[in-house]
């Protein structure tokens, strides 16, 4: 007769778990509540694991949005998305959104299916070699040999992504390891120590930021990656240094502080280009001068020093010498450093420079000006709204005229340029806080790139509100066309775009349209008060263009105004 | 000015594409490769810059963020950042 008493720990048979049992198990150990996929062959085991998870999986409608979707959700939880598609077609459209994560250090884990491994080098049906092709798109990739190691590569895998700078991780996994039944060996993470600045180092950006006349500070997204907003703004508090930022850097001081000059670089504000200009200290946290922000780089802040605070060594002196390089935790460096005031003349040109050159809302006509109709929605939506853009001139007019508080509140897709990257972007905010007002810009080029997603948007009832800029035309293209082309606009009518109300109602989604001004308020008012997913289509002028401009080549200061 | 540099890594499958690709995408030649196996594995990598702005000490600091790198050695000094 069997015994009816459980087994002494040293005589029970091994558990045994498949390899992709080990897999949910191991992200369920990293804390995910959502991944983002789509499944297919290679993938199948994953997917057959999946039932009873402790995390929900979200099906996408295309690969690319799932890597764009955990690229949004990373953003706003501050803890690495994940995304999984399959072998061959699945795991080279997540590439576009590695890529992206990969430019802007967002935490991503991609998990891809892959061939058995026999089959791996035999050109099999859907094999691809996913993790050659990742490799200068990621930070790390694992091809995965052996199920045993399954926990300890998905442990390294968020380690990695985590950061210090965060970045896109690749866990290729063979089907025939997926299927393997194993017992899972437990994993072990070693953090290396990060680098901290000398107490010298500190002492002689100390003494630059005494001496400085005219002294800046040059924001990046860094600061968001770090967590670094509270030691920023204590820094700036104490000393009042004038602060510009960049796209990435929006939302580390508030938008409304007085002492910050806007967004700098090539569609920056006048008064934050000129500050740069005029500045004899550039202390630059979290940013990486990079050709967007600077403009021509022999003529960026010409008669600046620098300090350049970031979270990674490698960024020091990369593209513009510092005077000074202070690598490590950017919160911890701030600290430390105590600062000194900056001179009120300094700091009473500034403010003269932000209130002569405001942005102005009255642009002659009844149509609608797009970035009247973005401030009033900014306004409107309040402090806690997330934006996420599309690329394009939308993209630049939210960030010239809405305001955030947080680098959370604002996802764009900064180093890529990505189109099709704010819907998804926008699902992977909504998942991350779901209380939260989120809404995408995007416009009539950026919608199409991924407008499969208004599917996903439905499916899963997420209340993302939608404000698409049509101007039928490929504006951003069409512009510099205009300016640097001779006029010459070759492909950018998209006049023959459909009825995006009416596809958005196909999906099941509310939609409006709007043409006129006066119809801007009602617009705000019913796109923010609606419950459910809604978009709003506003016609705008297709000649409409951004301002001011940096012409390419240029240095900042020589900005074009319309 | 032709620059060597010598790295022990994790030899991990694409732990070498990795840092070829990573070379040449930041505007460095390879004329010299080296490598020998072991845990850690070490490659002595002699390169050539493309134009005058890449410095070899920044693409120091950069392959030093790839993941399982042990040690850099740069033998031939270029201009310091």
């Amino acid at each position: 007769m069997a015994s009816l008493a459980a087994p002494s720990p040293r005589t029970a048979a091994p558990t045994l778990v498949s390899g992709a049992q080990a897999l949910v198990q191991a992200l369920e150990a990293q804390g995910v509540r959502h991944v983002f996929g789509y499944p297919g062959g290679a993938i199948m085991p994953f997917y057959d694991a999946l039932p009873g998870a402790a995390f929900d999986h979200i099906l996408v409608r295309h690969e690319q949005a799932a890597a764009l979707a955990a690229d949004g959700y990373a953003r706003v939880s501050g803890e690495p998305g994940v995304c999984v598609a399959t072998s061959g077609p699945g795991a080279t459209n997540l590439v576009t959104g590695l890529a992206n994560a990969y430019m802007d250090s967002i935490g991503v884990v991609a998990i891809t299916g892959q061939v058995a491994t026999p089959l791996i080098g035999t050109d099999a049906f859907q094999e691809i070699d996913i993790l050659g092709i990742t490799l200068p798109i990621t930070k790390h990739g694992f091809l995965v040999r052996d199920a045993a190691d399954i926990p300890q590569i998905v442990a390294e895998a968020f380690e990695i992504a985590r950061g210090p700078r965060p970045g896109p991780v690749l866990i290729d996994l063979p089907k025939d390891i997926a299927t393997a039944l194993i017992e899972p060996r437990p994993a072990a993470i070693q953090r290396a120590p990060r680098p901290c600045p000398s107490t010298d180092a500190l002492a002689t950006a100390q003494a630059l930021i005494a001496g400085a006349r005219a002294p800046l500070l040059y924001i990046g997204g860094g600061v968001g990656i770090a967590g670094a907003e509270r030691a920023l703004r204590a820094f700036q508090a104490r000393t009042g240094i004038p602060a510009v930022a960049t796209l990435k850097g929006l939302g580390a001081l508030p938008g409304d502080h007085p002492d910050f000059l806007g967004m700098l670089g090539m569609h920056g504000h006048r008064a934050a280009n000129v500050a740069v200009d005029r500045a004899d200290l550039l202390i630059c946290v979290g940013a990486r001068f990079d050709d967007r922000a600077t403009g021509k780089l022999d003529g960026f802040a010409p008669n600046a020093r620098i300090i350049h605070i970031d979270g990674d060594p490698a960024e020091i002196g990369k593209l513009r010498a510092a005077s000074v390089g202070l690598a490590g935790p950017i919160d911890n460096i701030l600290d430390a450093l105590p600062g000194a005031r900056a001179p009120e003349l300094w700091r009473a040109q500034c403010h003269r420079w932000r209130a002569d050159w405001a942005p102005r809302y009255d642009a002659p006509g009844q149509g609608i000006y797009a970035p009247a109709l973005l401030r009033q929605l900014s306004d409107a939506a309040g402090p806690g709204a997330i934006f996420t853009c599309d690329v394009g001139q939308h993209q630049m007019w939210v960030a010239q005229h809405c305001r955030f508080a947080r680098p959370q509140a604002h996802l764009t897709s900064a180093g890529l340029g990505t189109m099709g990257y704010g819907i998804p972007a926008g699902i992977g905010a909504l998942l991350a806080e779901p209380g939260a007002t989120v809404i995408t810009v995007t416009g009539d080029g950026s919608i199409m790139m991924n407008i499969q997603e208004l599917a996903t948007i439905r499916r899963y009832r997420l209340p993302l509100k939608i404000l698409l800029l049509d101007n039928a035309q490929l504006g951003m293209v069409r512009q510099w066309q205009e300016l640097f082309f001779d006029e010459n606009f070759s492909e950018v009518d998209l006049s023959d775009n459909p009825d995006f109300a009416e596809v958005a109602r196909s999906f099941g989604i509310e939609a409006f349209t709007i043409d006129r001004r006066d119809e801007v308020p009602g617009a705000i008012e019913r796109l923010l008060r609606t419950r459910g997913p809604i978009l709003c289509q506003a016609r705008i002028d297709p000649r409409a263009n951004v301002w001011p401009l940096v012409p390419p080549n240029s240095p900042n200061i020589r900005m074009m105004e319309r | 000015m032709s620059v060597t540099l010598a790295i022990a890594f994790d030899p991990a499958e694409g732990a070498v594409p990795r840092l070829l690709t990573l070379i040449e995408r930041r505007g460095f030649a390879l004329t010299g490769i080296r490598m020998e196996s072991g845990a850690p594995a070490r490659i002595a990598l002699d390169l050539l810059p493309r134009d005058a702005g890449r410095c070899p000490h920044t693409l120091d600091r950069q392959l030093r963020r790839l993941h399982g790198i042990h040690h850099i050695e740069v033998l031939s000094e270029g201009p310091r950042a």
